[in-house]
């Protein structure tokens, strides 16, 4: 198992390489120029001009930048400055704190939440329960996520003020507790969908029979042997979003004003600032082959069958 | 492994990713004394490295400049004892003694040259180093080939005679000088300042009422408090003041709403009419130097007759658009310069800003028509741009009859390069804020020697230069406003229609006034409920 997990590390390297270089190329081909963008529609000397781009390296070649980008990263660390002087790595450490509390309540939410309801409505599938939890996620995963966040915001942030309405002044978890329910309410549809068909289908395989019929509670009969081999499909979801939150939610984040990753990449390649849009995006990628290593030898766990060589 | 404990091991695993990224923050509520206001993030505090209004409202009221501004705009000692001039051309400056900096440093005529010195420099890299090309040795700082050393790193103008006096040489006679010496990049700094620029973009030390608490927390907010030892006329009458950053006005918007915040300057426009209704009495409606144009590309020959632009011009119905687009709240055009601006008259514009289609099609066919397609060109940075764009090109079709009009809607951070590089094929939307409120500001910046469109008049650039070596600002102002009566005459670019400010404050803070200039909020002038 070791062996694997270190192979599958190694593999992030070349990938790693990749999308640096790709998200370099990219965010360079954008149309525009960052620093007259910067100054909007005020004056700037072309001595001034020159200056900044030469600070920046902008007046480089494309491979000499990257390489320049590349070497002080991997030779010092330093993931470089966007073009108002801010150390980007300063710029997304903070913005990573926000985004991986969001995502893990956003995470936690619909996992505990998703789960419950789908063997809730798994265990009496064609009855009430399980009517209400169809047409209930069917609903969430309909609306769009602006609609339920404004409609929350509004609703439990100011008319009934439950909540704060934005911001991250009461810290963790006060304050994105409710931007988290808003960004799980999607997932947690796709949980208990998922918990819910995956543990009745399970539920009537030859196994459970069998362990009915040796007489097993029935406690134990769905936890031990419907359930946690319904999981499967379930933690493989989980996975994937967890990295897809960790991503940033651009539009979650611009609801409840948390100044997250999404902001920051959505805004810098408005700006066309490089260093930090492959920062971030990189740092993403690395979060997203992590997530997935754990998730495959999560399967191991749930499934003895499922070995890795 | 055994089934309990692979079950202990999921749920480890689990336990590890949910905690291992979670730390915590935290933050409190305002106390007593202060007031939160709604913002959006500032690009730099350090006062000679912007040019961005939002890191104005925080930076003028950590700085006294030499002038300050009255509510009415017009420039006043504030650092200084006196301003004076003889010839317009060179300024004796008689600093206010015994001021002091934030952390005790006594404030000099150097703490100014110092400054100044600093943002001028091309080397530096400074967004405001423009704003210092009046002063004598400018060039010598900024040479023309931008691969070539400076000649100097001091601006030759710039004298220090002791530490209470300063003597400004500028390039020429510049009548208009104090109201430039209220811009923020002239600022003083202190000698700390110096140690470590980047240091002191996130804590500036400053000479004026409020001094910063804590570090700009980037993204999150500013937080000022008043300063005990302050000498001006600037006296807070609150505590402190703390700005929030925003990346959605609506988010801001709710706060509000919410009582998170006390005072937002800028409520969304959509949001306007359910704002006036639940507000009441603490919705503020407020004057704005903010002014939109149509200008056009005069290399093009098409647009090179004047009549055909005053076709044009007539051939709008502003009082229209404004009432279809902005619910009638901005004010319609009347002149180049908006209302807020000394200088400016009542209908100067006269028949030419007002809609007339008859009048209008009669240039029109007087001018030759127009052949071809007529590109318009706006950025995306507001939906309201495309969407009073469509009704002027519908005004164009049926009252001129134009009818092949396409829309060149450009991603807002490429717009102004693509104005400044001339790359625009047709007319564009142009607009220009006060930097400070002098009708030059507007005139020589939009239609003198080098301007956007092109556009090139001995007799405009004669009156600028008269006006701007005016004694005295009565003279001054009636040689601007002959030079404007000659641009719009022109038309080189058609003047639309002032913004209008609509903000908003809680109940919790009084006394909330709202300049249209680079000051903002008066923030000294707040009141807070206990």
């Amino acid at each position: 198992m070791w062996r694997y997990a270190l192979r599958r590390l190694l593999q992030a390297v070349p990938v790693f390489i990749g999308t640096t270089l790709l998200i370099y190329l990219l965010v360079f081909a954008l149309p525009g120029d960052p620093i007259q963008a910067m100054a909007g529609d005020k004056p700037v000397p072309d001595t001034v001009l020159h200056t900044l781009r030469e600070r920046y390296n902008l007046n480089d070649p494309l491979l000499e930048q990257y390489g320049k980008y590349m070497w002080g990263l991997l030779v010092h660390g330093d993931l470089g400055e966007n073009y108002d002087g801010q150390k980007v790595s300063a710029m997304l450490g903070g913005r990573w704190a926000v985004t991986a509390k969001l995502a893990v309540t956003a995470w936690v939410f619909e996992l505990l939440l998703g789960i419950t309801l789908g063997v809730w409505a798994g265990l009496r599938r064609g009855k009430l329960a399980d009517t209400l939890v169809l047409g209930g996620t069917t609903l969430l995963i309909a609306v769009p996520v602006f609609v339920v966040g404004y409609t929350a915001q509004i609703l439990l942030g100011v008319r009934w003020p439950i909540f704060p309405s934005a911001g991250i002044d009461d810290g963790w978890p006060y304050s994105y507790l409710l931007p988290g329910m808003v960004l799980g309410s999607f997932g947690l549809s796709y949980v208990a969908r998922l918990t819910r068909t995956s543990l009745a289908e399970n539920l009537r395989a030859d196994y459970v029979r069998t362990a009915r019929a040796k007489g097993l509670s029935r406690s134990r009969v769905v936890v031990r042997h419907g359930l946690r081999n319904s999981l499967i499909p379930v933690v493989t979801y989980l996975g994937v979003d967890f990295g897809a939150l960790m991503g940033g939610a651009i539009v979650t984040e611009g609801i409840f004003n948390l100044p997250g990753v999404g902001q920051q990449v959505f805004q810098s390649i408005q700006l066309k600032e490089g260093p930090v849009v492959v920062g971030a995006v990189t740092l993403l990628v690395l979060v997203f082959i992590l997530v997935n290593l754990v998730v495959d030898l999560v399967y191991g766990l749930l499934d003895p069958r499922i070995r890795y060589d | 492994m055994t089934g309990l404990g692979r079950t202990a091991a999921l749920a480890a695993v689990l336990l590890a990713v949910t905690t291992g990224a979670a730390a915590c923050g935290g933050g409190g509520k305002s106390s007593d004394g202060t007031f939160t206001m709604g913002h959006s993030e500032p690009d730099h505090l350090t006062p000679g490295n912007t040019t961005s209004s939002y890191s104005f409202d925080v930076i003028t009221n950590l700085f006294d400049n030499i002038e300050g501004l009255t509510k009415d705009g017009k420039p006043y000692p504030l650092a200084a004892q006196s301003v004076d001039t003889t010839d317009q051309k060179t300024w004796t400056i008689k600093l206010q003694p015994g001021r002091k900096f934030h952390n005790g440093e006594p404030v000099t005529a150097s703490s100014f040259a110092d400054a100044w010195n600093w943002a001028a420099f091309g080397p530096n890299g400074t967004q405001a180093n423009e704003y210092f090309q009046h002063v004598q040795g400018y060039a010598d700082l900024n040479p023309a080939d931008t691969n070539a050393k400076p000649k100097a790193d001091k601006l030759s103008g710039v004298q220090v005679v002791d530490d209470t006096t300063l003597k400004i040489t500028l390039d020429g006679a510049f009548s208009q000088f104090p109201f430039l010496l209220t811009y923020p990049a002239y600022a003083p700094m202190p000698k700390a300042a110096f140690k470590d620029m980047k240091a002191y973009d996130d804590h500036p030390i400053g000479n004026g009422p409020y001094e910063m608490d804590g570090n700009w927390q980037h993204n999150v907010q500013v937080k000022a408090k008043a300063f005990p030892d302050y000498q001006g006329p600037r006296k807070p009458h609150n505590k402190g003041i703390t700005w929030k950053s925003y990346a959605s006005a609506d988010t801001a918007y709710t706060d509000l709403r919410a009582g998170r915040i006390d005072v937002l300057q800028t409520i969304p426009a959509a949001k306007v009419p359910e704002a006036k209704r639940l507000l009441g009495d603490r919705f503020i409606a407020h004057k704005k130097s903010t002014i939109d144009y149509l200008g056009f590309p005069l290399w093009d020959s098409r647009y090179a007759n004047p009549k055909f632009r005053q076709a044009i011009s007539m051939a709008i119905d502003r009082q229209g658009i404004n009432k279809a687009v902005y619910n009638g709240d901005y004010i319609v055009a009347d002149s180049i310069l908006p209302p807020a601006i000394q200088g400016h008259r009542d209908n100067a514009c006269g028949e030419l800003c007002t809609y007339n289609p008859a009048k209008a099609k009669q240039l029109f066919q007087e001018a030759g028509g127009f052949k071809g397609s007529m590109e318009l060109y706006f950025s995306n940075a507001q939906p309201t741009y495309y969407q009073w764009m469509q009704i002027v090109a519908n005004s164009l079709k049926q009252n001129l009859g134009i009818t092949d009009v396409q829309f060149r809607q450009i991603p807002a951070s490429d717009y102004f390069s693509l104005l400044r590089k001339h790359q625009e094929k047709g007319p564009y939307r142009q607009n220009w804020e006060a930097d400070y409120p002098s009708p030059q500001n507007y005139l020589e910046n939009m239609y003198g020697p080098g301007n956007r469109m092109n556009w090139n008049n001995k007799q405009f650039n004669d009156l600028i230069v008269k006006a701007n070596g005016a004694p005295n600002q009565d003279e001054a102002i009636k040689d601007y406003n002959q030079a404007e009566d000659v641009a719009l005459q022109e038309m080189p670019q058609i003047p639309l229609w002032t913004w209008a400010g609509q903000a908003g404050r809680s109940s919790k803070v009084d006394n909330v006034t709202i300049t249209p200039y680079a000051l903002g909020l008066l923030v000294d002038e707040v009141t807070v409920k206990k």
